[in-house]
């Protein structure tokens, strides 16, 4: 009989949004104590004192990339990054398109994973009898377990938006789009701005990813639906969004680690580390997106973990694949960065990688309470570390947050109830 | 005065010493080559390689006659005839060159920044015939040595670049070495061919030819490059010859001693009427003559270490 007694630490209380000293006792999987062990248990209980720690529940990382880590791998990372579930937005070998889709992911993930797998359907797809493209399946594939749908790119047509939104609002799904317009957007590289002109790079301006958010937006006010804006990168789209949900519109938006913590100007020598879908912006953009954070506008911190093998990174800009493989470092970067630095609350910080994602993936996952086999991440607030190149765990190497000081590692890890990491 | 050279791939990186330091080493090239027998074997023994991934007549050409008659040995690698057809990286190929014992790489690449990245990782010179839209330095340095051989001391002459600024990488060197030398240099062109916020460069930017030209010193005419525009940045070639072209009628407006400078190809009739790059204010057959030595200078800096 395996039990645990987490004792001194801060819970987090996503529907209060507080942190409360409170000790945690856990007997076979399940809470048998909150604040106290019962007197009537024999077991051994291993004691974590956990003084200097943040107890936070159902931490989920909402929009992964799987490109060449297997699920094994992607399991393994999650775990000894704090996360406990991911959103799966699978590129290799295929995307999630049809219901059977879903329940084959789902097939594996419980044979390979601990941690929790929300897998994320294509927006459209290609209708094999017609050749047209088409909505997919949407009731469907939330039936087997899909929690929102996207594609790679977004929905061109105004039409073929409104047919999206207004019938998926009948199913209940969660709309997801990448924001770009693709003519305005010119394929390019980096965003449209001084250091495009220096470096010679074709540009995207700010105005392709505000153009469509606009549209969409207006979309949703005529036609109905829930919207995510999951890369949410400008100062204009904080604007937007803002503005949609003070009017109760069902809009909701996430950003990527990378855009809250850094700019276009950082991109010297063409690090290709920096080439990322959308583009890295300015300054005020960041800072309109720390805002964001800071007033709920931008419900959702991802770490956009995109892992790229080096020969597509070792190569010239242009050439380079986009991403940055940063799961293993968006709870570290949220702890120092966000909060220590930029004095964001923390529990509005904690609200992003929880609560506010099960919410608009309309999912509902078990809370540290009695009886409950919880999923928990324990987060040393004090200790610091340095991950070097070689203490990177994903396959790609490919982050922009190398050899940083930084707090807020896991140093345990609970998957209903068992503990499955520990620093 | 010593530079500190060890590759060129853009002359944003140059001081204005550096950049003076080759120039001046040109001017000393020239004068030997302007002699009957014309070679000056330095660098005998040395052999480079010219990588390019986009056309060219002169650079290349230029490149080849500057390494001969410094008494080295080139070669030429494009890639339709070799391992880039089977998928090698240019990673792999430059680092297999340089196992070969190669002197140094004069490369030409559409996409910006490519030089900079085999410069990562090699250990010899590298030398950016032009990437993208990003820069073409040895063609900077060579204008601004033909200007130079105009007025001596560039600083306080009035630089007009005109037509497509947005693709051209021409122009971008232009701007840095004039701006370093104390030039006042105005871009002119269509605004959907002016590339976003040039003005932190230290430019004067305008879109009406016939308010400044009269203002100018010297006047870089750039080509209209039809191959790089997959859109349309203007209505039609007779409304940007109307707004934007050096014709005939506009001579009258230039002042009496300016230069005409032009990088090639000359597109004739569109961007510039036969009659003016004829003309006796015109340097642009000097200019491709200042190219070897400017060339010659470079290639023997990087690979002498006198540019250290």
């Amino acid at each position: 009989m395996k039990g645990y007694n987490f004792i001194n630490g801060h819970v987090f209380d996503a529907r209060r949004q507080v942190l409360e000293q409170q000790n945690i006792a856990i007997l076979n999987n399940n809470v048998i104590g909150l604040g106290y062990l019962p007197d009537d248990k024999d077991e051994d209980f291993e004691v974590f004192d956990i003084k200097d720690c943040i107890v936070v529940p159902n931490i989920i990382d909402s929009l992964v990339y799987q490109t060449y880590d297997n699920l094994n791998d992607l399991n393994s990372l999650a775990l000894a990054s704090g996360i406990t579930g991911i959103g799966l937005y699978p590129q290799k070998p295929l995307k999630i398109e049809l219901p059977e889709h879903v329940t084959l992911i789902l097939k594996r993930v419980k044979e390979e994973c601990d941690v929790s797998v929300f897998p994320i359907g294509t927006l459209t797809r290609t209708n094999t009898e017609s050749n047209n493209i088409t909505m997919s399946e949407y009731d469907l594939m939330s039936k087997e377990g899909a929690v929102g749908f996207i594609d790679a790119q977004s929905i061109n047509n105004a039409l073929h938006m409104r047919h999206i939104l207004t019938y998926s609002s009948s199913v209940g799904s969660t709309v997801m789009i990448q924001s770009s317009d693709h003519d305005l957007a010119n394929s390019g590289l980096i965003n449209e701005g001084f250091n495009s002109t220096f470096l010679g790079l074709k540009s995207s301006p700010a105005v392709a990813e505000e153009i469509r958010i606009a549209r969409d937006i207006q979309l949703v006010e005529v036609y109905g639906g829930k919207l995510y804006f999951p890369k949410v990168t400008t100062a204009k789209s904080v604007e937007l969004i803002r503005n949609a949900k003070d009017k109760g519109l069902s809009v909701f938006a996430g950003t990527g680690i990378h855009y809250l913590l850094t700019d276009t100007a950082e991109i010297k020598n063409y690090d290709t580390n920096y080439k990322l879908n959308p583009p890295l912006r300015g300054e005020e953009d960041r800072r309109a997106l720390v805002d964001g954070v800071r007033d709920g506008t931008i419900d959702v911190i991802s770490s956009l973990h995109q892992p790229r093998t080096l020969d597509e990174k070792r190569v010239d800009f242009e050439s380079a694949l986009t991403g940055c493989a940063d799961m293993q470092l968006l709870l570290p970067l949220i702890v120092t960065k966000l909060h220590l630095e930029e004095k964001i609350p923390l529990e509005t910080l904690l609200m992003t990688i929880s609560a506010n994602v099960q919410k608009i993936f309309n999912i509902k996952l078990p809370g540290i309470a009695l009886t409950n086999s919880p999923s928990f991440t324990v987060l040393d607030m004090k200790k610091e570390q340095i991950i070097q190149e070689n203490g990177l765990l994903s396959k790609g190497k490919n982050t922009i947050f190398k050899r940083q000081k930084l707090r807020g590692f896991a140093k345990h890890t609970l998957i209903n109830g068992n503990c499955v990491f520990s620093a | 005065m010593k530079a500190n050279l060890t590759n060129i791939l853009g002359l944003k990186h140059l001081s204005k010493d550096d950049i003076l330091f080759i120039l001046d080493q040109a001017k000393q090239i020239k004068h030997i080559f302007s002699k009957e027998t014309k070679q000056s074997p330095t660098l005998r023994g040395k052999t480079f390689v010219n990588l390019f991934f986009e056309p060219s007549t002169r650079t290349r050409v230029s490149f080849e006659m500057a390494v001969k008659l410094l008494g080295a040995s080139s070669i030429n690698i494009s890639p339709e005839t070799s391992s880039f057809t089977k998928g090698e990286s240019i990673y792999d190929t430059v680092k297999n060159l340089q196992s070969m014992g190669i002197d140094g790489i004069i490369l030409r690449h559409p996409h910006a920044g490519t030089p900079d990245f085999i410069a990562q990782h090699l250990d010899i010179p590298v030398i950016n015939a032009g990437d993208g839209y990003t820069e073409h330095p040895t063609q900077g340095l060579l204008d601004l040595f033909t200007m130079r051989e105009s007025c001596g001391d560039i600083e306080g002459k009035r630089v007009m670049i005109l037509g497509d600024i947005l693709h051209s990488r021409v122009a971008r060197s232009n701007i840095y070495a004039l701006i370093k030398c104390g030039a006042e240099v105005t871009v002119c062109g269509p605004p959907t061919l002016i590339p976003a916020d040039i003005k932190e460069l230290g430019v004067y930017v305008s879109n009406h030819i016939d308010q400044t030209l009269h203002l100018q010193d010297f006047i870089n005419v750039l080509r209209i490059q039809y191959e790089r525009q997959d859109m349309a940045y203007f209505p039609s070639i007779r409304e940007y010859r109307s707004r934007y072209a050096l014709t005939e009628a506009r001579q009258k407006q230039l002042k009496d001693d300016v230069v005409i400078l032009h990088p090639g190809p000359i597109n004739r009739g569109i961007e510039i009427d036969s009659v003016v790059a004829d003309g006796s204010h015109n340097v642009i057959l000097d200019q491709v003559t200042n190219g070897i030595a400017v060339r010659m200078a470079v290639l023997y800096l990087l690979t002498t270490g006198k540019g250290k």
